[in-house]
Formats: structure tokens, C-alpha cells, sequence
């Protein structure tokens, strides 16, 4: 492996770090169902709607 | 702290677009009510200090439904500073029933007389001034579409907020209710706020059950005040809860004949009706319908979607990304490996959903034109009928069409359904119409193995609706699905021509979301598919190998013979369809890091099986997203379980049968015992639909026993 290859890894590699990182946070906050944050703000009833989670007590 | 000021109003009456207005938020708004069921908060612009609250929309504020139960918790367990009530001015009558109810909440009120420009231009026209006189609030005009009028109407409220109550209630009440609540209010003014005194008298009166579990007033003081109520009754020879509603539309009545004039139509019918009397007929209804999906699909998927399409993907990526970045790290030394990493795993992997973003946005600029005009209100009317017959109402026929964008929000908008065990089938099954991420893969397989059939696409939407309902019909035989024909009443909004700037947003919002996902899903997916397809266990032990002995293909054929009777049991399917957990464009993606220089066409034997493959992957469990908002909204591990476990045996079922059958028509399968299975469960379904219904029928909280 050359010193292209690590970089093009290395730049891979921490570009699917720093999506994981983002998507987990997404997550722990709550801000959409799978961290991608595909679905934010634009949906009915998003669940990225800030009160999330009041309509579903039974 | 932050002043928060709360939009209610009756479902449809533009809260939304109020919202979106006064936030510039870009918050989903359809034209049919229930859109909103979760409540929304937004930063009124340019006042930091303040919040506004996006409520869901009620008819009252009674808790029958889920959207009645998060408004009226909100508004008198939260209690916000002030409330802009939007009014549907078109039907002033059905709306103010809400609003004498909200002003009994005892807070700040304002009223903003939403769509004044339709009444205007119907002719009609409103007392302002009387309206705001008998009200004892503030009242608006406003258009929220146009954006007229709503900032005043916010800044009015905005004024109100945190002040006191001194004006009088409207007299919406005779005097034998008010001496009955002049009782109850004595009884139980210890128990709640001053300012809420009214609205708890009133709820006490009803005998909302709710509010007297709230209370726990005390066998002594409950017996006083159900004395009063029960004199009430007798005078009045009716039910407490009736004589309210009565007397409240009673005074409605009265107010609105004072201050609302209507212009006098010379016979004749309004645009609306006589566009209603063709899409809504009982015999043209669904074959209407009907076109204008396949009308729809067709340009968005076959001609004009098709043409930006192969751009993308031959020439944009194919002729020019690709291999610019190839050369370019050739150029720099990159090794074959990482070449094929960055141009094969990742940008082939990211382009080939990527590549279908324009057949999508036509698909949904279509779909949101036709739910903006107040067609799609109409749809859900039309099917109500056929619904019933499954054991669903045609409320149920909403989360279908908004499944058709995406099922998060599908899943979601099933709250607007009262009986659980329907919302319960109609979650379960609603996936199963083709979402927007499904879409690159029925064009994918659509355009190879079908040679891009212009009706495969909206062949698809209707198989979804069909599996839909398939398995209502299979569902509704067992007990813990049965239930009686509910009533449907749904509002159906007059025909307007959409507003541009609402169409943008919707179909942005979905091309954003379709960027999202192949930035973060799909990229990651790639990422992990060219791994574990290029590296494995060697002669030289773990490293870099050819791809039939990679980790994916030791993976994927290890549950690849399941799939055999599938016509698909190869280990390239099997893990592009599992990709498809994680998001449905990543089975794109998937092929498109395997499908190497033979394509996707040495993936299937023939189109019985590709057809076999795309079924299967349509109607399986939905993607993560989707799974975690079911359980979410299931709230029971079991009947998540059940739901997972129902759709990817339907699943695997249907396709079975499709490539068996298919498969001996093409010539692609031989009779053996493949055709045996498919002919026993296609006996099965009939069985499983034609039974009689399950020894019990439970209908609210009554048991039936058939005979």
C-alpha cells in the first residue's frame, strides 16, 4: 500500500467515521428514526418534531 | 423563558401553512385533515423570544381521538401564554364549535379568520367587528396561503400573552345549564385553577370521564353535582353531554346569522361539486383513479423520468465522474484496489440510486399536485367503500397514500385512526405500497428485465395496494383483527390550484431527504458492501480475494438456498436484498458495487425471477427507519414482532408464487415440487380468505359469539 492508498483509505475511512458520529448523535437525540436524518422536519408527524413522543402514551 | 403561543384549529384549516408562514419552517402541509399529529415548535420570526406551537387539528376538545387527547393535555396541562385560533372562515359554523370550547380555556385568545379570500371571492361576507364583539377576542382576517394578515394575527396574540382574564365568556348556555354549572363550579373550586374553573365545570357536566378521574372529587361532592346535572337533564329531556353540543350550535346559529352574509347562488353547482360528480362517481371513481396513477407513473418512470435517468447514470457518472476519478488516482498512484474502492464501491454504489432522483421528483411534483388540489381527499373517500369490506375505513387509506412518499410518516399518520386493532392492520400493511426509495429499484429491474414496460411502475403501485389488500382480507378472519364497519366522515376540501412554492417544498423535501440518505445510509452501505465483497479468507489467509470467496458471498450463500424456490438464490441477490434493511435504495447501491462488468442480468435467470426478486423486496419488512417508527408506535414488543415476521412471510409467499407461476408460463421452471408448494399456498390464501370469521367478534368491549 502506497502513500495515495492510505490517504484515499484514510479519507474514506473518516468520512464513514464522522457518518457514523453524526448518525449516532442524531439517534441519542432523538431526531430521526434511524440517525440519517432523511426524514427531518418534513414529514407528518416527524418524529423530529421538537415535542415527539406525546401522542403515543396509551 | 419564552412566550409560547398555541395554533388550534379544526383539521384542514391551514394551522400548517400558518405555521410555516409565521416560522419559516417548512413543516409538511396536505390538503386532507390530520396531517399534523404530533405538535410542532417554531421561532416566530423576528421575535426571539417566541414560540410558536403547531397543535394538531380538532373538531373539539373532547379525548376521543389521539390528536383531541395531545391538544387538550397540552392546553390545559401546559397551559401556553396565548392561543391564535385559525378558522376555516368557508365554514365558520363547524369551526366556532371549537372555538367556544378553547375560549372556556381561559386563556388569551385570538382568532384568525383563515381562507378570507375564498369567502371574498364567493362573495360572502363577515362581521368582523360584530364577531370579535360577541367572542369577547380579537378576530382576524387572514389568508395563511398567501401569507395575509398572519404576522398581525400572531403579533395580536403576542399582545394578549400572560394577560389576565377580565372579559365575560360568550353566553353560549341557558340558564338551567348555568345554574348547574354555577354548582359544580362552587364544588370543585378548590380543586383547579381559577382561570380553568369553567372549562372543568363544563368537562364535569359532560361527565368526561377523564376530567372526573383528574379531579377524584369525593363520593360527597360527586353525588352534589351529578344531582344538579340529572335536574338539568329531566328539564332539559336530554343528555348532559347532548344538551352541551346542542346548545353550543345553537348559539353558533345565532352568531353566525348575525354576522355572517352569504351571497345567493343562482342554483347551479360550484366547480368543486361538478368535478366531485365525475372523480367521485360510483362507477368512474376508481377507473379514474386508476389513469391518472398510471398516467402519473408513466411520465415520471417511463418517458420523461427515463431520459434524465440515463443521463445520469451513462453519461454523468458513467462517461464522465467515474472515469475522471479513476484516471485522476491512477495518475497519482492509487492501486487497483483503491481504485476500485472509491470509483466501483463507493461511486457506483452512491450513483446508482442517485441516478433515479429525477424520475422521484417528477413522481412526487405529480403526487403533491394531486394531494395540494384536494384530489387525493377524494381518493380516500372513494376507496372508504372497498375498505369497509376489509375491515378498514377509508381513514385507513390515508397512511397508503402518504406511504407512497415514505413509510415513516405512513406508520405515523395512522394515529389518526380510533380503533387500534384497525390501526394496528393498517400499520402492519402499509409499507407495503412502493415508497419513494422503492422506486429505483422497480425502474431498475423494470428497465433491464422488462425492457423499461412503461405500465411495470404503476403496476407495482397497484400490486402494493393488492397486497394491501390480500392481507386485510387474510387479517380480518382473526379475532385479534376483527372488528365492525366504522363510519368514515371526512371533510373534503373544495378543488384549488396548488400554490408553486408549496410543490417546490414538497418535492425538495424529498429530494433532500433521497441527498441525506446517500450521503449517510447509502455511502456507509457502500462502504461496508465493497469490504466485505472484496475481502475474505484466501490461501494467504484474510485479505483482499476475488469476490466469490469474499466474506459476502460466504454470508450470502449461506441463506442464499432459502431463496431458491424464489428463482433468486444466488448470494448477490440475498445480500443486496438484506442491504435493503438499512434503506431500500441501498438494494440499488448494493447491485450496482456487485454487479462488476457482467450486470445486474447474471444476477437473475430470467425476468420471472428479477420480477420474483423485486416483489419479494417490495413487500418484505420495511427499511430501519420504517421498523423502529413501528415498534415505536406498536408500543409492544409482540406486535412488532408479529408485524416483522407477517410481512417478510407474505413476502416470501407472494413471491414464490409469482416466480413458480411465472416461471412455468416463461418456461424458466419446470412442474416439481417448487409449483407443488406455490399451488398449496395459493389454496391456503383462498382458504384463509373465504373462512368464516373467527369465533368472536369484539366490538366495543362487547363480545359476540357467532352461532
Amino acid at each position: 500500500m502506497n502513500i495515495t492508498d492510505m490517504i484515499v483509505v484514510s479519507i474514506v475511512g473518516l468520512a464513514a467515521a464522522l457518518v457514523l458520529w453524526r448518525m449516532y448523535r442524531n439517534k441519542k437525540a432523538g431526531r430521526s428514526s434511524c440517525g440519517c436524518g432523511s426524514c427531518s422536519g418534513s414529514c407528518a408527524g416527524c418524529p423530529m418534531s421538537s415535542l415527539r413522543g406525546t401522542a403515543n402514551k396509551k | 423563558m419564552s412566550i409560547k403561543i398555541a395554533l388550534a384549529g379544526n383539521p384542514n384549516s391551514g394551522k400548517t401553512t400558518l405555521f410555516n408562514e409565521l416560522t419559516g419552517s417548512a413543516q409538511y402541509v396536505g390538503n386532507w385533515p390530520g396531517v399534523t399529529v404530533e405538535k410542532k415548535e417554531g421561532r416566530l420570526k423576528g421575535h426571539s423570544g417566541v414560540d410558536i406551537q403547531d397543535l394538531p387539528g380538532i373538531y373539539s376538545l373532547s379525548p376521543y381521538t389521539q390528536e383531541e387527547v395531545v391538544t387538550r393535555e397540552y392546553l390545559v396541562g401546559e397551559r401556553p401564554d396565548a392561543i391564535l385560533n385559525i378558522v376555516d372562515a368557508t365554514n365558520i359554523e363547524r369551526n366556532l364549535y371549537l372555538t367556544t370550547q378553547l375560549l372556556e380555556l381561559g386563556l388569551p385568545t385570538v382568532i384568525g379568520l383563515n381562507m378570507i379570500d375564498l369567502v371574498r371571492k364567493n362573495g360572502d361576507s363577515i362581521d368582523i367587528e360584530g364577531l370579535s364583539r360577541r367572542l369577547g377576542c380579537p378576530v382576524l382576517e387572514i389568508s395563511a396561503l398567501k401569507g395575509e394578515g398572519c404576522m398581525e394575527a400572531a403579533e395580536a396574540a403576542l399582545s394578549l400573552a400572560g394577560t389576565g382574564l377580565d372579559k365575560e365568556l360568550p353566553h353560549v348556555f341557558n340558564g338551567s345549564v348555568e345554574h348547574a354549572l354555577a354548582h359544580i363550579e362552587e364544588s370543585v373550586s378548590g380543586l383547579v385553577d381559577r382561570d380553568l374553573l369553567r372549562w372543568y365545570a363544563i368537562k364535569v357536566f359532560e361527565r368526561d370521564k377523564k376530567v372526573l378521574e383528574h379531579l377524584a372529587p369525593g363520593a360527597e361532592v360527586t353525588a352534589h353535582m351529578e344531582e344538579h346535572i340529572r335536574d338539568c337533564e329531566k328539564e332539559m329531556d336530554d343528555e348532559a353531554e347532548s344538551i352541551i353540543t346542542d346548545q353550543r350550535y345553537r348559539y353558533i346559529t345565532s352568531l353566525v346569522s348575525e354576522t355572517v352574509v352569504r351571497k345567493v347562488h343562482k342554483g347551479g353547482l360550484s366547480l368543486s361539486d361538478r368535478i366531485d360528480r365525475v372523480v367521485t362517481n360510483k362507477y368512474l371513481a376508481i377507473p379514474v383513479f386508476a389513469a391518472i396513477m398510471f398516467l402519473i407513473y408513466y411520465i415520471s418512470v417511463t418517458s420523461l423520468g427515463t431520459v434524465t435517468t440515463d443521463f445520469i447514470n451513462d453519461t454523468l457518472f458513467g462517461k464522465w465522474i467515474q472515469p475522471g476519478v479513476a484516471s485522476g488516482l491512477t495518475a497519482l498512484g492509487a492501486s487497483r484496489p483503491v481504485i476500485s474502492l472509491v470509483v466501483d464501491g463507493i461511486l457506483g454504489g452512491v450513483a446508482a440510486p442517485l441516478s433515479f432522483i429525477p424520475q422521484m421528483a417528477i413522481l412526487f411534483l405529480f403526487l403533491s399536485f394531486l394531494e395540494d388540489c384536494g384530489y387525493m381527499s377524494r381518493v380516500a373517500f372513494i376507496m372508504d367503500r372497498a375498505f369497509r369490506k376489509l375491515g378498514l375505513s377509508g381513514k385507513s387509506f390515508i397512511p397508503l397514500l402518504i406511504s407512497s412518499g415514505c413509510g415513516v410518516p405512513g406508520i405515523m399518520s395512522t394515529r389518526t385512526i380510533e380503533n387500534e386493532k384497525n390501526r394496528r392492520m393498517t400499520m402492519i400493511t402499509t409499507t407495503m405500497i412502493p415508497c419513494g426509495a422503492k422506486l429505483p429499484v422497480i425502474a431498475l429491474i423494470g428497465g433491464v428485465f422488462m425492457g423499461g414496460a412503461w405500465w411495470m411502475a404503476p403496476a407495482m403501485y397497484f400490486m402494493g395496494i393488492g397486497a394491501v389488500v390480500l392481507s386485510c382480507l387474510i387479517l380480518k378472519k382473526f379475532s385479534m383483527f376483527a372488528v365492525d364497519d366504522t363510519p368514515f366522515v371526512m371533510e373534503l376540501p373544495n378543488y384549488h390550484l396548488p400554490v408553486a412554492k408549496n410543490l417546490a417544498m414538497h418535492v425538495w423535501e424529498r429530494v433532500r431527504g433521497f441527498l441525506i440518505k446517500a450521503g449517510t445510509v447509502i455511502f456507509l452501505c457502500c462502504a461496508v458492501m465493497w469490504f466485505l465483497s472484496n475481502f475474505g479468507f484466501g490461501a494467504d489467509g484474510f485479505g483482499l480475494v476475488g469476490t466469490e470467496q469474499s466474506l459476502l458471498s460466504v454470508i450470502g450463500g449461506f441463506i442464499a438456498p432459502l431463496f431458491i424456490p424464489l428463482g433468486f438464490g444466488n448470494w448477490q441477490s440475498v445480500a443486496a436484498s438484506i442491504s435493503g434493511f438499512a434503506a431500500k435504495e441501498s438494494i440499488v447501491s448494493t447491485i450496482g458495487v456487485l454487479a462488476g462488468a457482467g450486470g445486474i442480468r447474471t444476477f437473475f435467470t430470467g425476468s420471472a425471477a428479477a420480477m420474483a426478486f423485486l416483489i419479494f423486496n417490495l413487500l418484505d419488512s420495511p427499511c430501519i427507519a420504517a421498523i423502529t417508527t413501528l415498534a415505536r408506535e406498536m408500543n409492544d414488543r409482540r406486535w412488532t414482532a408479529f408485524a416483522l415476521a407477517y410481512q417478510n412471510i407474505f413476502a416470501y409467499v407472494i413471491s414464490l408464487m409469482v416466480y413458480q407461476f411465472a416461471g412455468l408460463l416463461t418456461g424458466a421452471v419446470s412442474f416439481g415440487p417448487g409449483t407443488i408448494t406455490a399451488l398449496g399456498l395459493l389454496a391456503l390464501i383462498v382458504f384463509l380468505i373465504f373462512r368464516r370469521e373467527g369465533g368472536k367478534v369484539v366490538t366495543g368491549g362487547l363480545k359476540y359469539e357467532h352461532n
